[in-house]
């Protein structure tokens, strides 16, 4: 636990200090990206690595959250804030609707179930044409105030997201150190001794399940007003895959393994946009040999470099005293 | 035409694309009876047969049926090299980090196909120049016949090989019982190799035979696997003749759809199928129970 | 405290249990004997709720808890071990007690996210009563060791004590002596003693025979799915049902008539 927080202010540290360091938007918006797909990732590893479920369809539930602050600030004039509040209660609605017959059901139906979900809402925000703008689009986002302050520059965008990120982070630590946290590790560990302690273990997958969808909502929401546009591109199968996969490099069951592949696999396309065409070539063989070399993901890597020295430095140490 | 003959033609779609989810869904159901992996490559293979035979027809200038024959046969081989690589080394792993594999080479496989043929659809010709049939007031493709032949005698072909020869009979111990089929001195792993390499293959095939009617392109598979990969579900995952019914309820609906409701949310019926198949019959169509939690 | 009515169960075409009815009085110290395939373990699965009954009715405490879930079940007070102890191996020891103190807690999702005050305190009364239960069973020098990491006999003892923070009514142990050497079969039937001065009613599965023979006050005995023989220690071990079932496997009758 106290390593947990270590971690989260070194992270506070490095949010509130990077912009000592960077000056272009363009870095801006890669880190404010990082942030946003951090929130869904969170949720996610809260999902997989807690209470061991998979989702394959975690960008409809981003989705939502963006059309659902996209549709009422733009059609209902809504204020941003209390609009992302509303999206937020609505899309964990859909996912409790969702969740509770799967999670009765042994091993992949959730994960089948998301996938169809998935597939579904992107297929509605292309063919609502007169409340999504259809394939198209629709513009017209406001920004986030508060009070005097508006949400429109990169620099100011930034310090938000990490806000929130910072926030759910630390809340999320909370929760894996707490009964709760206690009985999702059981569950994950074994189902039976689980129930046979007395701890419900649909209640406690769908309380997660209906957690990360409301993680991945906020971030949504997040993502709608800083480009002020939506379209239904970003949230198909393929972005869905992709948080997966920014989970399970990182390291399922290690929120900041998380948010170092949050980190990696959204900055790594920039660096691979110089490769063009192999960019998915080399992101589907990232994907293989991770799983293959290290299927605990890098903060799998990192605590085994950890352990190492740690057991190098007492090595060395024994002699001496 | 009279509200019948629309129907009919409505069928005839929806019998003709349904018999190429089916073959996709039999991969899926065959790969998951050996591995219980969900391969989300499936679509994968799909794509690559097609692709194959069609740079095959006009590079080599052979007769099309060798150019398909090739390139289902090429497509089998990637599969087989697909699972010596990347399935194999790691098959004592999680269920789902074998997924999250199959995921990583479905979209390998798809920058491959970038790479080589680039982001343009292509198609074949038809396999025969037949004359369209008049069918009652509907009109019957010849591809379409080429389609619901070539499945039905793939499925038959499968049914006689897992009925009636070894290797097919040691698959079926296989899924019933991996523990007893080892000790019975079968060997697993190569069980696991011949399943994906008959996945793949029959992934290709469905390919070639749907080509000359709906184009493709690097990413065609996608769509395909995720359709197959619901009727495979709705037959009740493992199931063979459950893959071919899921196939087949899925092209219908889809297609029934598509004319009388909105051809807007054609892609999307399938999956509202499966969702409603959770709900209420989450074992499958031919499955009676499932154990729950 | 528990009533069984005709419980039967099969699987496939097998029978596994053929309507076992009997009961258990409150306090009481039961023991369920008899040979391998009996049944005797599918009918803790289905007292715990982890499978339901074909038919029949299993009432705890005058309340029928036939088709609850298992984790309603414990709710109510009935808690059990299993034959391979099911601890949490990639969690501490210490940790493996708190997850027992599961039903004692009240906090919420909300307290867990928030650690209000009185979460953080209760968080730490279950640490100190999880510490005590340590001592209890004696694995107070390994609390921060990975449970996975404990020898048999320990893992043992960490599933019971875990069983016993639920501070439930009726425990079902299922064969608790399995695996252990002769020492620490000495210390679990001792401890087991110790239970019941605490009024808690047990049910234990077990096939060393020395054991079962002295720690129950009755024994039931099922072969095949069907009760043959129930009654106190000394008329089980002459009744003649009782020895045909055993018969062919020699050291059992051995025990048995010791």
């Amino acid at each position: 636990m106290k390593r947990d927080w270590g971690i989260w202010l070194l992270l506070c540290a490095v949010v509130f200090g990077m912009p000592l360091f960077i000056r272009s938007p363009y870095y801006y918006s890669i880190l404010i990206f990082i942030a946003i797909y951090g929130i869904v990732v969170l949720g996610l590893t809260l999902l997989m690595g807690y209470a061991g479920q998979v989702s394959l369809g975690h960008a409809g539930f981003f989705g939502l959250g963006a059309y659902f602050s996209a549709i009422l600030t733009v059609h209902l004039h809504l204020n941003p804030w209390p609009a992302m509040g509303i999206a937020l209660i609505a899309t964990v609605l859909v996912a409790f609707i969702l969740g509770i017959p799967t999670l009765r059901l042994r091993g992949h139906y959730l994960a089948i179930a998301t996938l169809g979900l998935g597939v579904v809402l992107q297929i509605i925000f292309k063919e609502e044409l007169e409340l999504t703008g259809g394939p198209s689009g629709m513009g017209g986002i406001p920004y986030f105030h508060l009070s005097s302050i508006t949400f429109s520059n990169d620099r100011k965008y930034y310090f938000l997201c990490w806000i929130f990120l910072i926030i759910l982070y630390g809340l999320s630590i909370n929760l894996v150190h707490s009964r709760i946290g206690r009985a999702l590790r059981s569950i994950s560990q074994n189902q039976t001794a689980a129930g046979s302690l007395g701890i419900n273990v649909s209640w406690f997958k769908l309380l997660m399940f209906g957690l990360s969808a409301g993680y991945a909502s906020l971030a949504g929401s997040l993502y709608a007003h800083y480009l002020t546009f939506v379209n239904p591109s970003p949230f198909g199968f393929m972005a869905s895959v992709k948080f997966m996969a920014m989970v399970v490099i990182g390291g399922s069951s290690s929120l900041w393994g998380a948010l170092l592949g949050t980190a990696l696999l959204t900055s790594l396309p920039e660096f691979l946009a110089v490769l063009e065409d192999y960019e998915m070539l080399v992101f589907g063989a990232i994907l293989i040999l991770v799983m293959m070399f290290a299927p605990k993901g890098l903060a799998g890597i990192f605590s085994w470099i950890y352990q190492t020295i740690r057991n190098k430095v007492k090595k060395q140490d024994a002699p001496a005293g | 035409m009279e509200w019948y003959d629309q129907l009919l033609q409505y069928l005839i779609t929806g019998i003709t694309t349904g018999a190429v989810y089916a073959l996709v869904a039999l991969g899926f159901s065959i790969i998951y009876n050996s591995t219980e992996i969900i391969n989300f490559a499936q679509g994968e293979f799909v794509m690559l047969g097609s692709m194959i035979a069609v740079s095959l027809f006009p590079l080599l200038g052979v007769p099309l049926w060798v150019a398909v024959i090739l390139a289902v046969a090429i497509t089998a081989l990637i599969g087989l090299i697909f699972e010596r690589l990347a399935i194999r080394p790691v098959r004592n792993g999680s269920v789902i980090n074998l997924i999250i594999i199959t995921i990583g080479g479905s979209i390998l496989l798809k920058g491959i196909a970038v790479l080589i043929w680039g982001k343009e659809s292509r198609s074949l010709p038809a396999f025969t120049s037949t004359e369209p049939i008049k069918f009652f007031g509907a009109t019957l493709s010849g591809q379409s016949l080429w389609v619901m032949a070539g499945t039905l005698l793939a499925v038959i072909l499968l049914h006689y090989f897992y009925e009636k020869t070894i290797t097919g009979k040691a698959l079926r111990a296989c899924a019933f019982n991996r523990k007893a089929a080892r000790l019975c001195g079968i060997s697993v792993e190569r069980m696991v190799l011949f399943s994906f390499g008959l996945s793949a293959l029959l992934g290709a095939f469905a390919g070639v035979l749907i080509t000359p009617i709906t184009y493709t392109a690097w990413d065609a598979g996608t769509m395909l696997g995720l359709k197959g990969f619901c009727a495979a579900i709705l037959g009740g995952i493992g199931s063979n003749p459950g893959a071919v019914m899921g196939g087949l309820v899925i092209g219908i609906v889809e297609s029934l759809s598509a004319g009388y409701l909105s051809s807007g949310y054609k892609d999307a019926f399938a999956f509202l199928i499966l969702l409603l198949m959770l709900y209420l019959r989450p074992a499958g169509i031919l499955k009676k129970k499932l154990e729950k939690v | 405290m528990l009533r069984l009515d005709e419980i039967a169960k099969s699987f496939g075409g097998l029978k596994a249990l053929d309507q076992v009815g009997f009961q258990v009085q409150p306090g009481e110290i039961l023991g369920l004997i008899g040979p391998n395939g009996a049944g005797k373990t599918t009918l803790f699965n289905v007292i715990s709720g982890i499978l339901h009954p074909d038919s029949g009715k299993v009432f705890f405490r005058e309340q029928n808890i036939t088709g609850l879930a298992t984790h309603q079940i414990a709710k109510l007070g009935l808690c059990r071990t299993f034959q391979n102890p099911a601890i949490f191996e990639e969690m501490t020891v210490l940790e493996n007690l708190m997850a027992g103190y599961h039903l004692q807690g009240r906090s919420g999702f909300f307290s867990a996210i928030l650690k209000p005050p009185w979460e953080r305190k209760e968080e730490r009364s279950i640490r100190e009563r999880a510490m005590e239960m340590l001592s209890e069973i004696g694995l107070k020098g390994s609390a921060q060791a990975g449970a996975g990491s404990l020898s048999f006999g320990k893992m043992r003892m960490l599933e019971l004590g875990r069983a016993l923070c639920s501070h439930p009514e009726l425990l079902l142990l299922d064969e608790p002596a399995a695996g252990l050497n002769h020492n620490e079969t000495e210390e679990l039937a001792e401890y087991i003693g110790r239970l019941r001065s605490r009024k808690i009613t047990i049910i234990v599965i077990e096939h060393d025979m020395s054991l079962v023979m002295d720690l129950s006050d009755r024994i039931v005995v099922l072969d095949q799915g069907r009760k043959i023989a129930e009654g106190a220690p000394k008329e089980i071990q002459r009744d003649p049902a009782v020895l045909k079932a055993y018969l062919g496997e020699e050291d059992w009758i051995k025990s048995l008539r010791r």
